[in-house]
């Protein structure tokens, strides 16, 4: 990757991050463990893979990618993203957890979220759903679902795998951002097997990122839209990535930000 | 050979006529309808998808595909369609107000034989409350097609719900209206009732009335959104108002009928314990009071009381 884009890249990134904790702190708000192993992967599909696509003008039309945030308690990432492209505006984004505000989970009330989610396991169904509507209908949107490691426990995003390999949805790509916890525990202490090798026997394709790298990330997404199965990418993340000594630690998972983590 | 009752293959008799036309209805199956969803299947092989033994994403994949556009018909057997997925009905369907219509199979006792694990004892209790679903538990094959194409029309969240009496219909050869069935409009006391219980009911109102003792009958095939014009009849019901559900008395047809007329309502039903005898329906309705017999008997002991009272 050039390297003036990947500085451009991590610039917006920082700022990102900075508006999730400075929005997480305003509202006491937990999860921001969750939205700092996320954003990366945010900042690469809004800002990098489809900087052009993802815009309000095109929310709701053919032209905008469908990305479903099935793990939607990390939803104050995909507000500052959000705010960032224009979708919404600062007024309402420091109305984040508020009475009457942008609320705590994936709501569509909000402008730029594709489905609401917030019980986990329900955003791959969902999309495949989408994504077999548009093969039927022969149009290439992609569609995109952001799942969490621990959300792979869910006995229905092992249907939807089933269901997008027998129908060969190679239009839905799968992005886990495996940061090796869950809301009680690490995830190694609740749920040993191997994602990947699920993953694999289910007949996808299956592929490994660093959730905190725009090369890697780019290289694997560009790869990924262009494959004949469907995909997953198993995005390696850091739970609470930059939040000092919450960093890597479940409390990330609870204990709200200070605000000025990425700086003033 | 038919091996299927009559409300199902009104229902699919109907959706296939409509799919000839409208190209957006793309049908979900989960694993069921053997012997009669296959004429779909050949017909629109491209708008037919088998799910698979797998309800939860059964109803997310119904909800993505609504929402990109598509008007989305799902069936299964009851429970494995409204119990095992009912987050998904409430989050991705009703939430989302998309226009997905549930069709099960096997309301109350219509796999007598086969157990608690295939009883449809308490749908209505978890659908009614969900915002945005039209509910419809229709008694006969033409009200069924009737409603499959309402439902369609709609273009939002909708249950319908089939039992599956053979040769389902009434002897008064009336018209299903607005999602009432006027069956009986003779007397000031009234009987509601829904599903394909109500062609018992009919018949022990016709009983009842040789004997002297009148009853209007109103068979409920749309509960909700329910008919203002129920309140016509409401008007003249100076005597006793009853429900008949097969399903559980307890959060039902009855509870909300109570609810949204305002009005004291005898409910007959299910009681609120497990089955732990099993066998054919007509043998699962004797025992609950719910065959013609106890439906007669039932409602005698009503007026007879009331008489009492006076």
């Amino acid at each position: 990757m050039d390297i003036n884009r990947l500085k451009k890249l991590e610039a917006l990134s920082n700022e990102a991050k900075k508006i999730v904790v400075k929005i997480s702190a305003n509202a006491k708000a937990a999860h921001t463990g969750s939205c700092l192993s996320l954003i990366d992967i945010l900042v690469s599909l809004y800002f990098d893979i489809f900087e052009e696509e993802l815009t309000p003008k095109n929310f709701r039309t053919d032209l905008h990618p469908r990305i479903i945030l099935s793990k939607g308690h990390a939803i104050a990432a995909l507000y500052a993203i959000l705010y960032m492209k224009g979708y919404i505006t600062k007024e309402q984004l420091f109305t984040y957890n508020k009475n009457g505000g942008l609320p705590g989970h994936a709501d569509t009330s909000v402008n730029g979220v594709e489905f609401s989610t917030g019980s986990l396991g329900h955003g791959l169904a969902v999309g495949a759903g989408m994504a077999l509507a548009h093969k039927i209908n022969e149009k290439s949107i992609p569609v995109i679902v952001l799942i969490g490691d621990g959300e792979c426990q869910e006995g229905e995003i092992w249907e939807a795998t089933n269901f997008a390999a027998t129908h060969n949805l190679n239009n839905l790509m799968v992005i886990v951002d495996n940061n090796g916890f869950q809301a009680y525990d690490k995830i190694e202490d609740v749920a040993t097997s191997d994602l990947r090798e699920k993953w694999r026997a289910f007949g996808w394709n299956v592929m490994e990122a660093n959730g905190h790298e725009f090369s890697s990330l780019h290289e694997k997404i560009s790869e990924a839209l262009h494959s004949s199965k469907p995909t997953v990418i198993i995005a390696h993340t850091i739970k609470g990535k930059g939040l000092g000594n919450l960093e890597n630690k479940l409390e990330s998972h609870y204990i709200p930000p200070v605000g000025n983590e990425f700086g003033e | 050979m038919n091996l299927v009752s009559e409300m199902r293959v009104a229902l699919i008799r109907k959706l296939t006529e409509l799919m000839e036309t409208e190209e957006d209805i793309v049908v979900l199956t989960g694993d069921l309808g053997f012997s009669f969803l296959e004429e779909i299947e050949s017909k629109f092989p491209e708008r037919f998808y088998n799910v698979g033994i797998a309800e939860q994403a059964l109803i997310g994949i119904a909800a993505g595909l609504a929402k990109e556009g598509k008007k989305v018909v799902v069936y299964s057997i009851l429970p494995f369609l409204i119990y095992r997925p009912y987050e998904q009905i409430l989050l991705d369907v009703s939430y989302h107000e998309l226009p997905v219509v549930l069709v099960s199979a096997g309301t109350g006792f219509s796999y007598g034989s086969d157990g608690v694990s295939h009883y449809g004892l308490a749908d209505l209790s978890l659908m009614l409350p969900l915002p945005n679903m039209s509910v419809y538990s229709p008694a006969e094959a033409t009200e069924t097609a009737q409603y499959i194409e309402e439902a369609l029309k709609a273009n939002k969240p909708a249950y319908i719900r089939l039992g599956k009496t053979k040769n389902p219909s009434f002897q008064s050869k009336v018209e299903s209206k607005d999602g009432l069935t006027i069956l009986e409009d003779t007397g000031e006391n009234i009987v509601f009732s829904t599903g394909d219980i109500s062609l018992v009911v009919e018949k022990a109102i016709h009983q009842l009335k040789k004997e002297g003792i009148l009853f209007s009958h109103i068979h409920i095939g749309r509960i909700k959104p329910l008919s203002n014009r129920i309140n016509a009849y409401l008007q003249n019901a100076h005597g006793i108002i009853v429900s008949i559900e097969e399903h559980q008395k307890l959060f039902g047809f009855g509870g909300f009928l109570s609810e949204q007329l305002n009005k004291k309502i005898y409910t007959i039903g299910i009681n609120n314990i497990f089955e732990r005898e099993f066998g054919e329906r007509e043998y699962m309705l004797r025992n609950n009071g719910l065959d013609e017999n106890g439906v007669t008997n039932y409602l005698k002991s009503l007026v007879k009381a009331k008489q009492d009272e006076k």
